[in-house]
């Protein structure tokens, strides 16, 4: 079972820092989300650990062994990388039966592959005439062809629709679930919240935060939204008890104290109240205050 | 490594490529011949008459030498078109040792540059003996150096596609690498060897010109062996220093 570790990964472009000291663990058996907006390194990250790119410092290795000097590395590692790299004229299974070619790898799982995702009856047309969601299958099963331990996948749900998008969380659970790893990227948290077990979350090409998905919405800010005919009487009770309190459009939020001891306060002070709702801010708005993006995200 | 050429070798026929310049090879050489062979002897071309053993062997080196260009572009393509349809991602992680894949290219070329040789010489023998049999010049392939001439217009051809694989290397633009090919090779070159002899002998052109012996008279070429030799230098040098281009390259 395999590791993935990237250690002080730095990429400089030019005078453009790319990747900036990045390190975080993909750990055998679980899903990690890669998460961040576009533009904040996530790519540069992955092409590094499949030795596309040569970094400026740091490593980013499978148990401490480079991509290239890997014996059999798509045997070990499976990749998606982007949707577009097809020769237009070569049909999906002749692009496949390349790889095949080039791996040794028999004819006949080209043909299962295609089945896998979906691709088998279109299989014999050129890939100029495939949709982004076909190319994205097709990127998928090449990673696919020789049933690697470990996938390392960029952005593998642009241009998928629903039905692929559900197909394809199905697959990386049962994946992981068989003891393989994968490192998916993302720059929306949404698309992959439900299907990761752990998260890295990078912006403008540093870490942000690596850690299970679970601790992330601990970062949440928990509140209380309180409205009442009582406002006054009620947030000097409040205070006493150790609430923060802000004025929020009609109401009150309400931190330090649960929306239970709200009420249980009020009701044995006789006050109204109109409104009680306990809120925890969405992983999406965290992602977002953490990536700095999506400007004025609250 | 014989697995990774094999793998070259389905890309190129899995696309429509090479068998349409397959074609341009033998169109071009048999108009190569049929030009050669109705221009021969007229005074303002300056060239030998047809019944001259210069004229045969003219009337069969020019389509020998037809396949250059299209094996040189193809040459270029193979590697440059990685870049263009962006493969080349594909291929690196399938093979991230990148000098393998360079030289599996390579030799991949050697193969189909030998195809288009073989094809070339084909079509301009036969062309060239019914040419000559209509004019009524008595000839055989076996004389007035005619096999030489062939012979270097194959080896010609061959060394084209190495010395096109190359420059796909060394210049990743595919458009900018085939244009700048074809205005060095057919324009910078062909002036030099035409008003520069002394240096044009020295141009990959002059040497493959060297190499099939197209008797010109103006153009004060090498002998062909030494042809044979700068052609390969040429050839060897690019291809060097394109794969230590390319294995330094970022695939972003």
């Amino acid at each position: 079972m395999t590791t993935i570790q990237v250690r002080g990964l730095t990429k400089r472009f030019g005078g453009t820092v790319a990747v900036d000291d990045v390190s975080f663990d993909v750990p055998a058996g679980r899903v990690v989300g890669f998460l961040g907006p576009n533009g904040a390194g996530k790519t540069t990250t992955l092409r590094c650990l499949l030795g596309l790119v040569q970094p400026t410092s740091g490593t980013a290795t499978f148990d401490g062994t480079r991509y290239a000097d890997l014996p059999d590395p798509t045997r070990l590692v499976g990749a998606v990388l982007e949707s577009s790299s097809f020769h237009p004229k070569r049909s999906g299974r002749d692009h496949l039966r390349v790889i095949a070619a080039t791996t040794r790898t028999p004819v006949g799982r080209v043909d299962e592959v295609l089945e896998l995702v979906g691709l088998t009856s279109d299989g014999g047309r050129s890939v100029d005439g495939y949709s982004l969601g076909m190319k994205q299958r097709l990127s998928l099963a090449a990673a696919l062809l020789r049933d690697p331990e470990t996938l390392v996948l960029d952005e593998p749900a642009n241009g998928l629709d629903p039905g692929g998008m559900h197909w394809l969380r199905a697959f990386l659970r049962r994946h992981a679930a068989a003891g393989g790893s994968v490192l998916v990227s993302s720059h929306v948290l949404g698309e992959v919240a439900q299907t990761v077990d752990d998260v890295v979350i990078v912006g403008r090409g540093r870490l942000v935060r690596a850690g299970p998905i679970g601790e992330l919405t601990g970062d949440g800010d928990r509140s209380v939204r309180v409205r009442s005919p009582h406002a006054d009487r009620l947030a000097e009770l409040l205070t006493k008890a150790g609430a923060s309190l802000t004025p929020a459009d009609g109401g009150i939020t309400v931190r330090g104290i649960t929306s239970e001891q709200v009420g249980e306060l009020a009701a044995a002070h006789g006050l109204v109240l109109h409104e009680l709702a306990p809120t925890v801010t969405s992983l999406e708005d965290i992602f977002l205050r953490l990536t700095g993006s999506g400007g004025g995200a609250a | 490594m014989s697995t990774l050429v094999r793998a070259e070798l389905l890309k190129l026929r899995t696309t429509r490529l090479p068998f349409v310049f397959a074609l341009a090879v033998a169109g071009l050489a048999l108009l190569g011949t049929v030009a050669s062979a109705l221009t021969a002897g007229r005074p303002d071309a300056r060239t030998p008459p047809l019944e001259s053993p210069e004229g045969v062997r003219n009337v069969f080196s020019a389509g020998a030498g037809a396949a250059t260009t299209w094996a040189m572009v193809l040459g270029i393509i193979v590697v440059s078109g990685e870049w263009r349809h962006r493969t080349v991602t594909q291929t690196f992680l399938v093979t991230p040792r990148r000098r393998k894949v360079v030289t599996a290219k390579l030799v991949a070329m050697l193969a189909v540059g030998t195809l288009y040789a073989v094809l070339a010489v084909a079509v301009t023998v036969v062309s060239a003996l019914v040419l000559l049999s209509v004019k009524g010049v008595d000839a055989a392939v076996t004389e007035h150096g005619v096999p030489r001439a062939l012979l270097g217009g194959a080896l010609a051809t061959v060394i084209y596609g190495i010395l096109g694989v190359g420059v796909g290397a060394l210049i990743r633009n595919q458009v900018a690498a085939i244009i700048g090919a074809l205005v060095w090779d057919g324009v910078a070159n062909t002036l030099l060897v035409q008003f520069l002899p002394e240096l044009g002998r020295w141009t990959p052109t002059g040497a493959a010109s060297a190499m099939t012996g197209v008797a010109s008279t103006t153009a004060d070429l090498l002998p062909m062996w030494a042809g044979a030799l700068v052609l390969t230098a040429y050839a060897v040098v690019l291809a060097a220093v394109g794969a230590r281009m390319i294995e330094h390259r970022d695939v972003t």
